[in-house]
């Protein structure tokens, strides 16, 4: 199956996005799972709470593997090809960029917010959803660049 | 839907009353108990030996303990057993101090046991590199012409050892641990000095050996003792497990019974009398001083009970009055902060919003109908009370609004089963931006309204129209200018000019108040970001219908034969429980981010303290009266 430049370039963006957000929800979830692993090992009980500030930098690579999963769809991975001229790929391979390096910062900072959140649920646990809160305004970001992702190849025609 | 009106009181009675007076206080649960101003002649008119404290504690470090082996077997879903305070009150707890006793004995046995092992394990450890050793250990012993050395020394240091005392002494290697290399040197003693030198510079540590016979004799003999005391261990741990699971549902209703009695103990504790006379103060709800006088007269009448004013400084808590569909979205407001108690209760503003904009985040049919149904189960099934019971309503009323705005936008479990009632937001993303921008605007006028309301009230008329009127010219002006309403044009310059003449108006001389107009209109950017930040209801919605429309096209990619159709509709169950699980999470934490940041920071007054009457506080027993 010969692949055309553009369809080369639009799938090049479909795997910058989840890579790289998917690397950034690796980082921050490891970052905050390191985190809440010292605090549940004090004491079990927060357990529950932790897992939810650790998840938060997780929806990064969920971002991501969206926006591939848009690309492939489509671009007609899943199916039968569709022709994509250069220009077409060149956007897209952009648009899924701005996910992807969005996805990858967003979700290292988010990440180490939510390690401090789960710092201080470990003294406090009373104020989870603060911490929550707090990890979530770095999510905003994510969301932004999903948006705008979403908005230049959603309506594109190839 | 209102912040209510406080009021201190002063009750003065016989100290010989006391004790029944903060019995029916507590079951009245209207008065929040306050510091009384110390004065001279007053003592505390606290008449508890501290007995209740003591058992609490008692049982507290019990359950504490017994916790580790009853939380492995208590099932996710357990609703907490319904008392009355006086079945509570009543609770015959003999069975549980004696249960509490032998648990701390157990935990002793069991910490003691640990240590027994752990010493054990570590004489082995030393021993360990010794084990081919074929000399017993009471025979390495120093004689009149020879000494003998057990030790390690590090690896690298090992050879030039060697060498060294080669010329005196017999050298024997065993093993090596962790760099270091166990040893036994046979010296002459007439050479005593130069081996210390030697041994020294070569970094040797004596070993210190546990026993007397061959070593692997030794080892034999303590692993035999360890896996004798590992048993016992065990045993222990079984005889804690059984133990939780008897006693443990009775010394939780203890524990509360204990803490009922020490909350009387602590109230006695705020009162300050002298031999025969106490005082005692706090706040109650205004409407509630007949209550409270009728009541307490009732139990004794020899009593003074006054209305009186609030020391300098003394802030009154804020209690808070809603309707029943309300009062859960108070559990939001109270994540961020307690409302001061002269602000604005702003549940009844929030409330809706909170309501559109979860259900727009998840905005899908079918999830909508799962939350709004798991909700009313676990309402049912756990009957969680508090915080977490309110957020459990609130996520099934955010359900409500989700079945709706799924249905609205076409979306039943990511495909458009039933067509859309309104429009398509993946086909037509333009227009929902401007449906997500729209609702920031009114949310954030709803927030300078009641700004505006606050500022009237306070007696601010003015300041109510030049810092929230023009913004509202402005915020309201420009979008409906630009859809084509020419004449707004005026209504937006009008705001505009306003800002910047009246920005600046508490500034000192003519310059300063023009470079605060200026600056004034400089913080409409701030407004711009605020209502950009609205388009996060799309986005969230977006990656709800994409998640959801990924999986299904996973699943039925599977579905080609029949063990396809088993993990095709495996992925889909999963799938779909994931997306539906991270996007209610995702919309709740942003539906509490845009009442946070964008709507009180307009308006709200927080950083107050919560009413919290003298009463019946639990916490392993739903209370029922």
């Amino acid at each position: 199956m010969g692949l055309s430049l553009g369809q080369v370039f639009a799938i090049a963006g479909a795997a910058i996005s989840v890579c790289l957000a998917g690397v950034g929800s690796a980082k921050g979830v490891g970052i905050a799972g390191e985190a809440a692993a010292g605090v549940v090992a004090e004491n079990p009980d927060n357990f529950g709470r932790c897992l939810v500030l650790q998840l938060l930098p997780g929806t990064q690579g969920i971002y991501g593997l969206l926006v591939a999963f848009l690309i492939m769809i489509k671009v007609g991975v899943l199916g039968t090809m569709v022709n994509v001229s250069v220009e077409n790929g060149l956007i897209i391979l952009f648009a899924a960029s701005i996910m992807g390096i969005g996805g990858l910062l967003s979700a290292i900072a988010q990440g180490k917010c939510a390690a401090t959140g789960i710092a201080m649920v470990g003294k406090r646990p009373e104020e989870m959803g603060k911490a929550i809160i707090m990890a979530t305004m770095v999510e905003t970001y994510a969301v932004f660049a999903l948006l705008a992702s979403l908005l230049i190849i959603l309506p594109m025609s190839l | 839907m209102a912040i209510e009106k406080m009021q201190k009181v002063l009750i003065g009675g016989l100290r010989e009353d006391l004790p029944s007076l903060s019995r029916r206080l507590q079951s009245l649960s209207i008065l929040h108990m306050a510091q009384i101003q110390e004065a001279e002649g007053l003592a505390g008119a606290q008449t508890s030996d501290g007995e209740a404290r003591r058992k609490l504690e008692r049982i507290e470090a019990a359950m504490g303990f017994l916790k580790n082996y009853h939380a492995a077997k208590r099932g996710m879903l357990t609703a907490k057993p319904e008392m009355t305070p006086e079945e509570i009150l009543d609770y015959d707890d003999e069975a549980v101090f004696s249960a509490a006793d032998e648990a701390m004995a157990l935990e002793q046995q069991l910490n003691s046991l640990r240590s027994e092992i752990l010493q054990r394990q570590n004489a082995v450890a030393a021993l360990a590199p010794y084990a081919k050793m074929d000399i017993r250990l009471d025979a390495v012993c120093d004689t009149p012409y020879t000494l003998m050395r057990l030790g390690t020394v590090p690896v690298d240091a090992l050879e030039e050892l060697k060498e060294r005392i080669e010329p005196f002494s017999h050298l024997e290697v065993f093993g090596e641990k962790d760099d270091a290399a166990a040893l036994l040197i046979v010296a002459y003693r007439k050479e005593e000095e130069e081996l210390r030198l030697a041994l020294r510079q070569a970094g040797y540590s004596e070993a210190s050996l546990y026993g007397k016979g061959l070593v692997s004799d030794e080892i034999a003999a303590l692993n035999g003792k360890i896996s004798d005391l590992e048993a016992r261990r065990e045993a222990a741990g079984a005889k804690a497990l059984e133990l939780a699971l008897a006693v443990m549902p009775k010394m939780q209703i203890a524990f509360d019974k204990y803490s009922l009695l020490t909350a009387r103990d602590e109230a006695g504790e705020m009162a300050r009398g002298t031999a025969k006379a106490f005082l005692m103060t706090g706040w109650i709800r205004k409407k509630d001083g007949e209550k409270l006088r009728k009541e307490l007269f009732a139990v004794c009448p020899d009593l003074m009970i006054e209305d009186v004013e609030p020391d300098e400084g003394e802030v009154p808590p804020t209690a808070i009055v809603n309707s029943k569909l309300l009062k859960p979205f108070e559990a939001v407001t109270d994540m961020y902060s307690v409302p001061a108690h002269n602000g604005l209760d702003p549940t009844f503003l929030m409330a809706p919003f909170f309501f559109a904009f979860f259900g727009m985040m998840v905005s899908d049919a079918g999830y909508g109908m799962l939350l709004a149904l798991g909700a009313l189960f676990f309402l049912k099934k756990v009957r969680p009370k508090g915080m977490m019971g309110a957020i459990t309503v609130v996520v099934g009323l955010g359900g409500i609004s989700t079945l709706i705005w799924g249905a609205l936008f076409g979306g039943w479990f990511g495909e458009e089963l039933l067509p859309a009632l309104w429009f398509i937001p993946m086909d037509e993303p333009i227009m929902m931006i401007v449906v997500c921008l729209a609702f920031g605007v009114v949310h954030i006028s709803v927030g300078l309204l009641a700004k505006a309301f606050m500022l009237i009230r306070d007696g601010h008329p003015l300041d109510a129209i030049f810092d929230c009127g023009f913004l509202l010219c402005i915020l309201w002006g420009l979008p409906l200018m630009v859809l084509g309403l020419d004449f707004m044009m005026y209504v937006a310059l009008l705001g505009v000019v306003g800002i910047l003449l009246t920005a600046g108006r508490d500034r000192q001389g003519i310059l300063k108040k023009i470079m605060g107009g200026f600056s004034g209109l400089y913080g409409l950017m701030n407004y711009v970001s605020d209502i950009l930040s609205y388009t996060r209801l799309f986005g969230l919605g977006l990656a709800t219908g994409v998640i959801g429309m990924v999986f299904n096209t996973i699943g039925t990619m599977l579905m080609g034969s029949p063990i396809g159709i088993v993990f095709g509709i495996a992925v889909l169950i999963v799938g779909h429980g994931f997306n539906l699980a991270i996007n209610a999470l995702g919309a709740y934490v942003h539906s509490c981010r845009l009442q946070y940041i964008e709507f009180y920071s307009k308006f709200f007054e927080g950083n107050g303290r919560a009413f919290v009457p003298y009463g019946y506080r639990t916490k392993y027993v739903q209370l029922k009266y």
